[in-house]
């Protein structure tokens, strides 16, 4: 059973299609990057799984249960921050959480719990317009785990965040996924914010998910090839097809596609060979380069 | 429901809406009962030193402008501030059914206009007391009466204000509609159908209250109950179809 399942989930405004037959499986206790560029529809997507906005079709399904029929259930069960976090200006932060654990049934020592959680305990009494960006969306976050939801849905949680705000975010993101067991869905069109955090990946584009994998099946982190280059090209060049290794050469390099393994063997061979490395690298498979293959192929099948 | 209600009142106790709403109304009594003290003796002479002088020159203020205001700002800013502050979200994604929000935020409007109108009311009546004026207890709950019987009344914008604030996302068209038809009002006074024209409902309540206009009690009294029960349908029926991403 996924914690979050979306069949063929589709909204339109108009003529524009915002989610397109989107069928998304979350399992259980991982962080699912949402992963899309702006307007691609991650934003509905959530919002419709929170039930903000209705879908013109399909079903959406919580632990195994349909969100519309169930969604006092679903809403009980689910923390979410959608967009900006919105609270009460005039009221402090204790306050702010308070209302949402008095709504919630929630007992009022949680409310101190999750400052603590999110790091807030000494600003608590301060009231929330006086919080700056990043304060805020640790208080969303500290309200979207009061109720101490199963599932955790973040909408492009590190909009508005300076970079130590946002490695502190990832860093307490996933001490939630794994001290908690909370899955955690997030969005964000950042690639690299999505590829340290997240366990699986979806990619949407233009309203469909076009590619949903997990990251550790994905070979990303392993060697793509190795950029070499050298003061002799055409001897090099022999070597290397007398080696039987995948290679182009462009310019003065050369695009060497193999293991990491085999490194240490081509440089060997080519020193031996009386050959001058001027600088041999690794380069790894990106995320960006996943996400671009996927949408260029999304537009090619479109064309 | 309970807890939604007593929220609606934590939300706004540290904001100026109420306060700023209460010392509005207050405003007109307080200056009147300045005048009044200032000129007891030529007002003693001309015989206006009495509840029904008092009532009828508050009740130029309330029925005829602050009445519509004081209570479309309530009813405006509850729903607006949800808007405002980017709330609504959060509001949304708690386990009550939408329609339960909005009942709370209608009733918890209504009951601050209420409590507002009767703290008026009192401080009229002490006041009132402290003038010299009749402290016979029939007399004062008679003449009181026409005080605060017609300010209830306008409880009856709070769903027409709520309604126009979640189908435009904006305070500005329920204000101007209000400012708009308080004039509007003024052509209408003594006209014995005013009650079929919502702005003018407490103006006649307290025109029949004062003998002023023939109509009966029973139609303004009906013709709010109408309003307020249909706007109610039409905000449910709004915010139960809005999509708040758009």
């Amino acid at each position: 059973m996924y914690a979050v399942e979306t069949q063929n989930l589709t909204k339109k405004y108009k003529k524009n299609v915002a989610v397109n037959d989107l069928n998304m499986q979350v399992p259980e206790g991982i962080i699912y990057g949402l992963l899309g560029k702006n307007g691609a529809g991650k934003t509905t997507t959530i919002r419709m799984i929170m039930g903000l906005t209705k879908p013109d079709l399909g079903i959406i399904s919580v632990f195994g249960k349909n969100t519309e029929k169930e969604r006092m259930w679903a809403l009980k069960n689910i923390g979410a921050i959608v967009e900006t976090p919105g609270f009460y200006g005039n009221l402090t932060a204790q306050k702010n959480l308070a209302i949402t654990a008095d709504l919630r049934d929630i007992d009022m020592s949680r409310v101190d719990q999750v400052l603590e959680i999110v790091g807030l305990t000494a600003e608590a009494s301060k009231k929330v317009k006086n919080y700056s960006t990043g304060m805020k969306q640790r208080l969303g976050i500290a309200n979207a785990l009061i109720h101490s939801p199963k599932v955790l849905i973040l909408d492009e949680p590190t909009n508005g965040l300076d970079p130590e705000g946002i490695n502190q975010l990832r860093d307490f993101i996933q001490s939630l996924a794994k001290k908690l067991k909370i899955t955690v869905i997030l969005s964000s069109h950042i690639l690299s914010e999505v590829e340290q955090i997240a366990d699986y990946i979806g990619i949407i584009h233009k309203g469909t998910l076009i590619e949903q994998f997990k990251i550790s099946d994905s070979g990303f982190n392993k060697q793509d090839y190795v950029l070499l280059e050298v003061d002799q090209n055409s001897q090099a060049k022999e070597i290397l097809t007398k080696m039987e290794l995948d290679y182009q050469q462009v310019d003065n390099l050369f695009k060497i596609f193999c293991a990491k393994d085999q490194n240490g063997q081509i440089s060997r061979e080519l020193v031996h060979n009386g050959i001058t490395i001027y600088n041999m690298s690794s380069i790894k498979k990106s995320l960006e380069d996943k996400f671009l293959y996927a949408v260029g192929k999304a537009k090619e099948s479109v064309l | 429901m309970y807890k939604l209600l007593k929220n609606e009142f934590v939300k706004f106790s540290n904001s100026y809406i109420y306060y700023l709403s209460f010392f509005a109304m207050l405003l007109p009594l307080v200056l009147s009962i300045i005048i009044w003290y200032l000129r007891r003796d030529s007002f003693t002479t001309s015989n206006m030193y009495h509840w029904d002088r008092l009532i009828n020159s508050l009740q130029l203020f309330y029925s005829l402008f602050l009445g519509a205001i004081i209570p479309s700002f309530i009813a405006v800013f509850a729903v607006f501030y949800e808007f405002q502050e980017k709330t609504l979200h959060n509001l949304l994604t708690m386990p009550y059914s939408r329609t339960q929000i909005l009942l709370a935020k209608i009733i918890s409007s209504c009951s601050i206009i209420i409590l507002i109108n009767i703290a008026v009311w009192i401080i009229a009546v002490i006041f009132g007391l402290l003038l010299g004026f009749d402290n016979s207890v029939n007399v004062i709950f008679a003449k009181t009466m026409k005080l605060l019987l017609p300010n209830l009344a306008t409880v009856l914008f709070v769903p027409i204000m709520i309604f126009l604030t979640l189908s435009f996302r904006s305070f500005l068209h329920g204000m101007v509609l209000t400012v708009v038809c308080s004039v509007m009002n003024f052509a209408l006074l003594y006209k014995d159908s005013a009650f079929l024209f919502p702005w003018s409902i407490p103006s006649n309540i307290y025109f029949i209250l004062d003998g002023r206009v023939t109509t009966d009690f029973i139609y303004p009294v009906t013709s709010a109950l109408i309003v307020f029960a249909l706007f109610l349908f039409l905000s449910i029926i709004t915010f139960r179809k809005m999509d708040v991403s758009r």
